[in-house]
């Protein structure tokens, strides 16, 4: 099975060419990377969730502060938001969706999530499984490559409003806005919806009431948690860090 | 074409209009019934009322009507399409002139126009409509004069009017607002004015009256409007008897006035803001586009403005140099974008504008013709644009180069 590589500047970016290089380990064929503004990794690694270290700064002298589970999920949701523009209103109203959807979701199934009466019940709170969700990556520039850029006409990247990674597939978000896009950009991504298969493309119509998330990502927003036996939350020691070696609990 | 200066954009066809290639502030497209593209073209001067060309093939635009006003004291500079209605908007050289309103023509046949009814906004003080917006098929919303309405100076005579034309054989006023204390009997003090001089001038640089209203059907109770040396406001229409003022802006003084075009990029929380040139020579410079924070309406904050060539080179140039016409982002077949900015801007031609990041716009295509022939100054004077849903610019030269159809390879 072909292993493919995934590069992805997100968040507030202008020029995701010049993310890349201040990363210099994104290009090899086995770097991975998850930082605040870049996310490189195979496709064989495992998901990247909310409590996948490396894309929010989280010192411990903040974590300190954060007592409560609440006080942990308002910083981290804070984190999130700022990853898109001040002057993106549909990115912004998405993101506070999605993660609306992710508590909801929490706490549909508290009780599946509580452990019942293992002493696993005692580890741990079950809201703590809100940082299982997958991690959005907002304003997301895919890196294409070489063929792709040939055959596309694109530029070197090719933005989503969001990506994510479930370990399993990519999945782009194209947020339905009242801007066109111009026909030299339609057409490059036509043509590279076309040529990638293993990602899955979603657009999300623009409604004026709030967007039920779930019917159109599914395999994001329903049961995140599944394959997972434990909730982690989002400040870990290193050893515990996200790593891209698949069959790991991430 | 000869004497051209190009980046990005590539000419694909020239038309001058029968030889009346004066265009005005008013372009708007119509999908006739049997599919075709006709572009309404407003004219700057009398003697031609409008033009309908087939842009189908938008390398070979064909006009297929012509209509001519009923005298020449008088202009039809602005129009709009909204289906098969087309709005025109006639002025009048001096206050009292007639006709002086919105006509409005059937043109479900776009070779024979026929007229539907005429909303009269004569006066002894008015010259009647400016500038006007028909986007939804119900309300027009426009810069006019009104038979009960004295200004104090007679240049601040065109006030935000708001028609009611859900019956379209029988238009009433819905609503109207008017800057505090330029109507004889307000309570409010007369402006400062901007650039007072000459006075006596009904054509005279300064002016505290509309120029556009826009109002987009994603938020039908917000209307902003470009009131000259007033600068810019958002107004609350939900009530449309009652337009209240939500925010406004102006950088007038200590920039040389005449702000010409509010338009909102409503997923954004930002305005664009365009001032009119409206001297030769470089003697109003700089007339900008402006970047405006509108997150907040009550509190505006311009953030940037639109590089603008040298004014060294183009300031004497001959004829206007700076900020016009937009294209507006209308619904229809229209070109929609919170990203780019098209816009005209007299003898610099043509410009494209990236605004991705609204701090920092950056200049991405452009298209200066040459002084077309018979023009009164020594340059093309690009006053008005449009842009069609995929992608086809159409730009007119004031004077005599009629309509212009481009690309951008952007």
């Amino acid at each position: 099975m072909t292993i493919l590589r995934y590069q992805i500047a997100f968040g507030i970016v202008e020029n995701p060419a010049r993310v890349l290089s201040m990363h210099p380990g994104a290009l090899p064929q086995d770097g991975a990377i998850l930082s605040p503004s870049l996310a490189s990794f195979a496709s064989n690694s495992p998901a990247l969730r909310l409590n996948s270290a490396g894309w929010m700064n989280l010192p411990a002298e903040i974590m300190a502060t954060l007592r409560t589970h609440a006080a942990l999920k308002d910083y981290c949701r804070s984190r999130i938001q700022k990853k898109a523009s001040i002057f993106d209103r549909p990115l912004q109203d998405f993101l506070t969706s999605y993660l609306d959807v992710v508590e909801a979701e929490v706490r549909d199934h508290a009780n599946d999530l509580s452990g019942g009466a293992s002493w696993d019940a005692a580890l741990y709170d079950t809201a703590d499984w809100f940082f299982s969700a997958f991690l959005p990556l907002p304003n997301a520039h895919l890196r294409l490559t070489e063929e792709e850029r040939e055959e596309t006409g694109a530029e070197p990247f090719i933005r989503f409003d969001v990506l994510f990674w479930t370990g399993k597939s990519l999945i782009a978000v194209t947020l339905e806005r009242l801007s066109m896009q111009t026909s030299r950009q339609r057409h490059a991504q036509e043509r590279f919806v076309a040529m990638r298969p293993d990602i899955t493309f979603v657009t999300i119509p623009r409604e004026k009431n709030g967007m039920r998330l779930q019917s159109y990502l599914p395999s994001v927003c329903e049961r995140f948690w599944h394959g997972l036996r434990y909730p982690l939350g989002p400040y870990r020691p290193e050893a515990f860090r996200w790593r891209p070696v698949p069959g790991r609990l991430s | 074409m000869q004497g051209a200066v190009a980046s990005h954009m590539k000419l694909l066809s020239h038309d001058t209009m029968r030889g009346f290639g004066g265009v005005g502030e008013g372009m708007s497209l119509q999908i006739a019934k049997d599919g075709r593209r006709i572009l309404w073209i407003a004219h700057e001067w009398a003697p031609k009322n409008f033009t309908a060309v087939d842009v189908s093939d938008p390398r070979a635009p064909r006009v297929i009507c012509q209509t001519a006003l009923p005298h020449n004291d008088m202009r039809s500079n602005s129009l709009e399409v909204s289906g098969d209605i087309l709005a025109v908007a006639y002025q009048v050289a001096k206050p009292g002139g007639k006709p002086a309103g919105v006509e409005l023509f059937d043109i479900s046949r776009p070779e024979s126009p026929t007229s539907i009814s005429f909303f009269d906004a004569s006066g002894p003080h008015s010259r009647g409509m400016h500038c006007l917006w028909f986007v939804d098929g119900e309300f027009i919303h426009c810069s006019g004069g009104a038979a009960d309405f004295e200004p104090i100076h007679f240049r601040d005579d065109q006030f935000y009017r708001i028609i009611d034309v859900r019956n379209p054989s029988h238009p009433v006023e819905a609503g109207r607002w008017w800057y505090p204390g330029t109507r004889k009997g307000d309570a409010a003090a007369p402006p400062k004015r901007v650039r007072p001089m000459p006075m006596d001038d009904i054509r005279g640089p300064d002016a505290f009256r509309l120029h556009n209203a826009n109002v987009y059907p994603e938020r039908p109770d917000r209307a902003y409007l470009g009131y000259i040396d007033g600068g810019a406001f958002i107004m609350d229409i939900s009530d449309k008897s009652a337009p209240k003022v939500v925010g406004t802006w102006n950088p007038h003084p200590p920039y040389p006035g005449f702000t010409h075009t509010v338009m909102p990029l409503l997923d954004r929380g930002l305005l664009v803001v365009t001032d009119e040139c409206v001297q030769d020579d470089g003697e109003d410079w700089p007339k900008l586009t402006w970047m405006v924070d509108a997150r907040k309406e009550d509190n505006l904050v311009p953030i940037s403005t639109l590089p603008l060539p040298p004014v060294e080179e183009f300031g004497h140039k001959g004829g206007r140099f700076g900020s016009h016409n937009i294209h507006e982002n209308r619904p229809g077949p229209s070109f929609r974008s919170d990203n780019y900015v098209f816009g005209v801007f007299f003898n610099a031609g043509v410009r494209v504008f990236d605004i991705k990041n609204p701090y920092r716009p950056e200049e991405v295509a452009c298209f200066i013709p040459p002084m077309p022939e018979n023009s009164r100054v020594a340059t093309a004077q690009m006053n008005e644009i449009y842009v069609d849903e995929r992608g086809v610019i159409y730009a007119g030269d004031r004077w005599s180069g009629g309509l212009y159809v481009f690309e951008a390879n952007i």
